[in-house]
């Protein structure tokens, strides 16, 4: 990143002529105007044993929007991501500093649940990762453990959440067909299903299409623009024409720091950051 | 700017801008011609404006084409979007100022030889300079991307404006006068009107400027 590059940037910014309108203001990660903040990160540090994987970031992340995740690969996303619930609680010698507010609630406080709150705040991985069940027991699955429901509301459910992930056309004759001989897409929509059916208010995705072809691909896409009306989704992607398909924000993320938070069509269009101008037009060395 | 981790990214693009800036150059001349052949009544030289058109048409098309193909094939973003978008928009630009250079290259043949002892003379004469110079400054603002010079020719504008006002009223004095040559005076219009319009495409050049500079649109007709 050079210096003088930023520099010159800043400068062309604050020499504009009276006569430019449509300034498309960079967003202070701190102030979303008109929107309903549904996770509030602050400070934000993360270690792995010595070693510093976040440093300070503050971020906050509107209900029922996208928010996309993008920076070069090992620069802290999928930490960060895993942060949101709790996930790196499950390793060994991570130290984590700093706030995160679910819907107000502090989700390091002691008495949070962590099995509740990784309900409330569902994960969704690179690879499908279906159980060797049934498609029926595979959506299920969550319901059993936490919901008592007589037999034909878990079917009414499992239909539902089906319908959620738009698998219920393809799954419907096949619900006692094992998952595992389902396609890759297929399976990464029974993945959703699974985490939508107990009816989460976040949805994390880490990298959920990089397993995928091209047409699959575009239909968890298009997956994700049907789920945001009711959840907040939150998604990881090292692709970023994906970035801008389907998030309405955008965090880039460098060793570690957020280095810009913004509209996905002002990141895309006329980032106010240099390393983030480097990263999207493909000039990182 | 640094260079892309694609080389070839970078050749495509450099390809376009070097397609335009010729582009840019033909247009120039034209101009330059067009303006001559009216002037001296030289028919050779309306032909060969006809001829240079249909080369800035075919050159304009390819850029199109190659342009929107890196959109397909790069799908760039911020500043190179920018630029590729911008290209578009000023190719569209460049290839009306040939249209209207064409157009008074025509005129030339269907007028009696033009008479500089005529009222409006001076100030087309000076409309004609400084058309080309807001064309030729318009080229150098998006060669150098000169947000500075652009802004100044944005506002340069105006003169032309007044001036095409000026050339119009003293063509309808002539007209109320001379009903001999009202065929003659009427072309002067329509010349005064090209070169205006001209003047617009490089202002419009210019705009697309400071688009790409900083992303941000200035308004039209700003006051
Ligand atoms: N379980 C772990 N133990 C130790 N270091 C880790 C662990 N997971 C990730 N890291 C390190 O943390 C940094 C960020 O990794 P990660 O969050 O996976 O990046 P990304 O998802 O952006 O590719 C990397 O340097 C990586 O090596
Ligand atoms: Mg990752």
């Amino acid at each position: 990143m050079n210096q003088n590059d930023q520099e010159s940037r800043d400068l062309r910014r604050v020499n504009l002529d009276t006569t430019l309108v449509e300034s498309s203001e960079t967003l202070d990660p701190n102030e979303l105007p008109d929107e309903e903040i549904c996770l509030n990160v602050s400070s934000l540090s993360l270690h792995y044993g010595e070693a510093l994987a976040l440093k300070d970031i503050s971020m906050k992340i509107p209900r029922q929007r996208v928010t996309a995740l993008i920076g070069p690969s090992g620069c802290g996303k999928s930490t960060l991501i895993r942060c949101f619930n709790r996930m790196n609680d499950l390793i060994d010698g991570v130290r984590i500093h700093g706030r995160i507010e679910l819907d107000g609630t502090e989700i390091h406080d002691r008495n949070v649940d962590v099995a509740q709150l990784r309900r409330q705040v569902g994960m969704v991985f690179q690879r499908p990762n279906p159980f060797p069940k049934s498609v029926y027991e595979n959506v299920a699955y969550g319901l059993r453990l936490t919901e008592n429901l007589p037999k034909s509301e878990l079917d009414d459910r499992v239909e539902w959440a089906l319908k959620s992930a738009a698998l219920w056309e393809e799954m419907e004759g096949r619900l006692k067909e094992s998952a595992l001989g389902l396609s890759g897409g297929q399976q990464q929509r029974l993945v959703i299903a699974r985490a939508v059916a107990v009816k989460p208010s976040v949805l994390l995705l880490d990298e959920p299409a990089s397993a995928l072809d091209p047409l699959s691909t575009l239909k968890i896409e298009e997956l994700i623009a049907q789920l945001k009306s009711d959840y907040t989704i939150v998604i990881v992607t090292h692709n970023m024409q994906q970035a801008a398909r389907v998030s309405d924000y955008t965090s880039f993320l460098y060793l570690g720091e957020l280095i810009e938070f913004d509209s996905t069509a002002n990141i895309f269009l006329n980032p106010s950051k240099q390393q983030t101008e480097d990263y999207i037009t493909g000039r990182y060395g | 700017m640094s260079r892309h981790i694609s080389g070839e990214y970078d050749k495509e693009l450099d390809s376009l801008q070097s397609t335009f800036t010729m582009l840019g150059g033909l247009a120039e001349q034209q101009l330059d011609k067009a303006m001559r052949a009216f002037l001296t009544n030289d028919s050779n030289l309306a032909a060969e404006v006809r001829a240079t058109e249909l080369q800035i048409n075919r050159h304009a098309v390819e850029l199109d084409r190659n342009a929107t193909f890196v959109i397909a094939r790069r799908q760039p973003a911020a500043a190179d979007l920018r630029l590729v978008v911008g290209l578009l928009k000023n190719s569209t630009d460049i290839e009306r100022v040939g249209d209207e250079a064409e157009r008074i290259a025509k005129l030339s043949d269907q007028v009696s030889p033009y008479d500089s002892s005529r009222s409006y003379h001076s100030d087309l004469t000076e409309m004609h300079a400084k058309s080309s110079v807001a064309l030729r400054n318009s080229l150098d603002v998006y060669a150098r991307l000169d947000v500075e010079n652009a802004l100044k020719t944005i506002a340069a504008d105006r003169e032309i404006d007044e001036l095409y006002d000026t050339v119009v009223k003293l063509a309808i004095d002539e007209m109320s006068k001379n009903h001999s040559t009202l065929t003659d005076d009427l072309s002067i219009i329509w010349v005064a009107r090209s070169l205006e319009r001209i003047s617009d495409h490089a202002k419009n050049i210019c705009e697309n400027v400071v688009y790409l500079v900083h992303g941000q649109t200035i308004i039209h007709n700003v006051q």
